[in-house]
């Protein structure tokens, strides 16, 4: 008897095993779907109804409905992270990481972008929150790279496009972030909070809108931002 | 006269809300945070309004004396995901 006779492995075996190797494949990776699908149902949603637990409560809370002042709008992370993204040399790029490195000092001298309408002087008549969006996502770590001619980055919470828009923030020093306070009338230190839930920064602190004790009122100046100060806007609200 | 919010501005959040907070006091004159303790207050701001910048916002206001055992209460920065905003109470 010959060699090939006495193999096992017939060119008729070989396409069996092979199928059948073929179809265990392809009935792994259909069973792999809906796990997938289960864990992505799974990620917990932002999108609960108000909950307000405090440790004591004793007043009365009052809901409230607090409207723009001066109608900017703060453009949503989604609709702002669609627009194509311009195309970096790699000068820009460089640049660009340096002054990104430049963020993560978190001193308000940090990428804060210009607002369009600066806000007037507060009246005497009633208090308002500004809302600026403004800082980077700092302290997180951070990984970029290049793919094609467009540089990515990604963090802990999101990857997205670098991107140069029309309006290219510029640096602003925290004099003129918060310019339209009045350095006559009270205010309190800054506060800077980073919110690692949202990868947003927080920017408030406390100022009354007149030297008068007996009749200011209480302002609070806020600003919350995505990876830059953007547009800023007013919120009116009467805070005590 | 109104209530004057000292050591205000102590930020706290989570999924949903942003809580501002004073240790208010009423208004002296001419040093605002001089006159006698009233408690603590609140403002809550609908998280998801705030940042995607609707036009007008949802705040629950909590005014003082929301306690006024001359103890701060701080609102907690959630790290983890949760639609519970925990609050603690410092004693000093």
């Amino acid at each position: 008897m010959s060699d090939r006779s006495n193999s096992v492995w017939t060119p008729r075996h070989i396409v069996a095993a092979f199928a059948v190797v073929l179809f265990t494949a392809l009935i792994a990776a259909w069973s792999s779907l809906p796990a997938r699908a289960g864990q992505r149902s799974a990620a917990p949603q932002s999108s609960h109804a108000m909950q307000h637990r405090l440790a004591v409560r004793t007043g009365t809370g009052l809901s409230t409905r607090v409207a723009a002042r001066d109608g900017e709008r703060w453009p949503e992370f989604a609709a702002a992270s669609g627009r194509r993204p311009r195309r970096l040399s790699a000068a820009q790029g460089c640049d660009r990481q340096r002054r990104d490195t430049t963020r993560a000092s978190l001193a308000c001298d940090a990428r804060i972008k210009r607002h369009p309408r600066r806000p007037s002087r507060p009246t005497s008549t009633a208090s308002h929150f500004l809302i600026l969006k403004c800082g980077p996502i700092a302290n997180l770590p951070t990984r970029k790279w290049r793919r094609g001619r467009q540089y990515h980055r990604s963090d802990q919470h999101r990857r997205k496009s670098l991107r140069q828009e029309r309006h290219e923030p510029g640096t602003l020093s925290i004099s003129t972030v918060f310019s339209n306070v009045d350095p006559t009338i009270f205010s309190s230190d800054p506060r800077i909070e980073y919110d690692t839930l949202a990868g947003r920064w927080y920017i408030s602190f406390l100022i009354l809108d007149t030297t008068d004790i007996a009749t200011a009122q209480k302002w609070i100046l806020r600003a919350g931002g995505l990876d830059r100060l953007e547009s800023g806007r007013r919120l009116q609200h009467l805070c005590g | 006269m109104g209530d004057f919010p000292d050591s205000a501005v102590a930020l706290g959040f989570n999924d949903d809300k942003i809580v501002d907070r004073g240790q208010t006091r009423f208004r002296g004159n001419p040093n605002c945070n001089t006159g006698p303790y009233e408690g603590n207050e609140f403002l809550v701001w609908n998280k998801s309004e705030l940042l995607a910048g609707d036009a007008t916002i949802d705040t629950d206001f909590n005014p003082p004396a929301e306690d006024n055992s001359d103890f701060p209460i701080i609102p907690a920065k959630s790290r983890s995901s949760t639609s519970t905003l925990f609050h603690g109470l410092g004693v000093r």
